[in-house]
């Protein structure tokens, strides 16, 4: 028998026998159950202060009528048994039962000012543990694939950041700045995001978002091509160059803030040479390859939330999550604040038909004060955020279990992932749940 | 995007496999069966598979679809498609 919550417009006089105006007006006020002419089977909630109702059901009444003095009816809050509602709805009258469901706080969305600090997201995640363990991103190389990191405003923000200077990608006019030496903005955002979880880490800056594409698009945009060059490139300096200041690094975790927004920027439907469905596309290909050489890869999910998307969605809110997003090689990650609420603008899935269903993977955290690079108190938002927070932690956790493959680590984070109702399984929203990396420590501790 | 796939005077992505890693464009050309001018020189001839020999190129649409016949696997054209931060 399952226990349903109701309220119940009681008239006046019904409760005046037992709860004097007065003391309604003074809020919770004490008595019995019998007292108020209820049946044993009801139970009556007096933690709930009767609230004026005017006359129940009656529309169009002056504002007057809502006082406690005026109102003929006040909202009692019960409990019953489900199947005896249509005997309560007999009883008041069926038009004087209705329903109290929960209710929950609208999702955040884009213009939402931040809720919480770095220092709650470095709470949530538990890093006072994992540091002292040793768990701070040593010996991890962070490639922070996006518009370009500013050195001086990182350090700035994290006292003894380093980028590595040797691994300079020329970008396709091979004219591309130095490592670090980029405007501060997204690049910077997502730098940041990840040196939370892994301060020791060294960042890797491939700039593919600031070569924006000949024919038109976003100036912080890109082309697919320049990340295929970019991960050639890397590719080269990890796996079969070995290049300078290769042996710095036990692991490379790769973090992507980005993204095809609009299925109509590709190929049409069922083109053999389309990217965002297709795993024979070059880029998905040196995609799989990469991880294949033991390299964590981490994508935002997207932020086409189904809540409030992003007006580049142009109202796409399905199969969102697309290309190497959604790719069965890499770790995609949606959002939640640091209350563990889901971001209404965090794309849901699963994944585009072709690519992974079960996407995202994971939930980091977002939307919070943290570099501030878009102004003083601007949040660091979007999965854009969040998925550098969750590379951070796979470069922590690489600090020691770097003979792990990228697989099995992504299967400890999912493991590890909780939900905030406590349920396990796989959901559109938040994939397996929302990331746990010391929970992710204690199951990999059992690999060998 | 045109209906028909590419537009017929961009680069297309094409992918071959090569017998070594680290070929130039002019081996990268006539293993696709274009000329090398075909070739875009600032992409260059990308690794996407060292254990496969694969590569990658940008290779004019037009001379792409003149292509001749090769004993090499090449496949494409593939999109290349804009992306944005998200």
């Amino acid at each position: 028998m399952a226990v349903v919550r109701v309220l119940v417009a009681v008239p006046r006089s019904e409760l005046q026998s037992s709860w004097p105006l007065g003391q309604i007006d003074q809020g919770p006020v004490p008595s019995r159950v019998e007292a108020l002419g209820f049946p044993p089977w009801l139970s009556s909630d007096f933690s709930y202060a009767p609230v004026p109702l005017g006359r129940a059901g009656r529309s169009g009444q002056d504002a007057a009528a809502f006082s406690v003095r005026a109102s003929e009816d006040f909202a009692v809050r019960a409990y019953v048994d489900e199947e005896l509602l249509d005997q309560l709805g007999s009883l008041f009258g069926p038009d004087r039962v209705f329903s109290d469901p929960n209710i929950e706080a609208l999702p955040l969305c884009d213009a939402d000012p931040a809720r919480g600090t770095t220092s709650d997201v470095e709470d949530r995640l538990q890093m006072d543990f994992l540091y002292t363990m040793g768990f701070d991103g040593t010996g991890s190389a962070v490639a922070i694939m996006d518009t370009g990191i500013s050195e001086t405003s990182l350090t700035t923000l994290v006292p003894g950041a380093t980028i590595d200077s040797y691994v300079h990608w020329p970008g396709p006019s091979g004219n591309s700045a130095q490592p670090g030496q980029h405007p501060s903005g997204h690049g910077t955002m997502c730098a940041y995001g990840a040196l939370i979880a892994a301060p020791e880490a060294t960042l890797l800056d491939y700039p593919i978002l600031n070569h924006p594409d000949p024919l038109g698009g976003s100036i912080l945009g890109g082309t697919l091509s320049n990340a295929l060059s970019a991960y050639s490139h890397l590719l080269g300096w990890w796996a079969v160059a070995l290049g300078a200041s290769r042996s710095l690094y036990r692991a490379l975790v790769v973090s992507n803030s980005w993204g095809v927004y609009n299925p109509s920027w590709d190929f049409p439907p069922g083109h053999p040479g389309r990217y965002i469905d297709n795993p024979a596309h070059p880029f998905n290909q040196i995609v799989s390859v990469l991880s294949s050489h033991n390299a964590d890869i981490l994508f935002a999910a997207g932020n086409c939330g189904s809540f409030c998307p992003s007006q580049r969605c142009a109202g796409n809110v399905t199969s969102s999550i697309c290309g190497a997003n959604a790719h069965p090689d890499v770790i995609c990650v949606g959002g939640v604040d640091i209350d563990d609420d889901w971001v209404g603008y965090s794309s849901e899935g699963p994944g585009i038909a072709g690519m992974d269903h079960d996407k995202p993977d994971i939930a980091a955290y977002t939307h919070f004060l943290g570099s501030e690079v878009y102004g003083p108190g601007s949040p660091d938002s979007g999965t854009s955020a969040a998925c550098p927070v969750a590379a951070g932690c796979v470069a922590a956790l690489r600090s020691r279990f770097n003979y792990v493959p990228p697989g099995r680590m992504a299967e400890a984070l999912e493991q590890s992932a909780k939900h905030p109702n406590g349920n396990p399984g796989w959901t559109c929203d938040l994939g397996h749940g929302i990331i746990d990396p010391v929970e992710a420590l204690s199951i990999l501790e059992t690999v060998t | 995007m045109s209906e028909d796939g590419p537009l017929t005077n961009l680069p297309v992505l094409v992918t071959v496999d090569l017998d070594s890693n680290n070929p130039s464009a002019d081996v990268a050309a006539m293993a696709i069966g274009v000329p090398t001018a075909a070739i875009d020189g600032g992409f260059g001839v990308l690794m996407l598979d060292p254990r496969l020999h694969r590569h990658a190129v940008k290779v004019d649409a037009a001379a792409f679809r003149e292509r001749r016949c090769t004993g090499y696997a090449v496949s494409g054209p593939f999109s290349d498609p804009p992306v944005e931060h998200a």
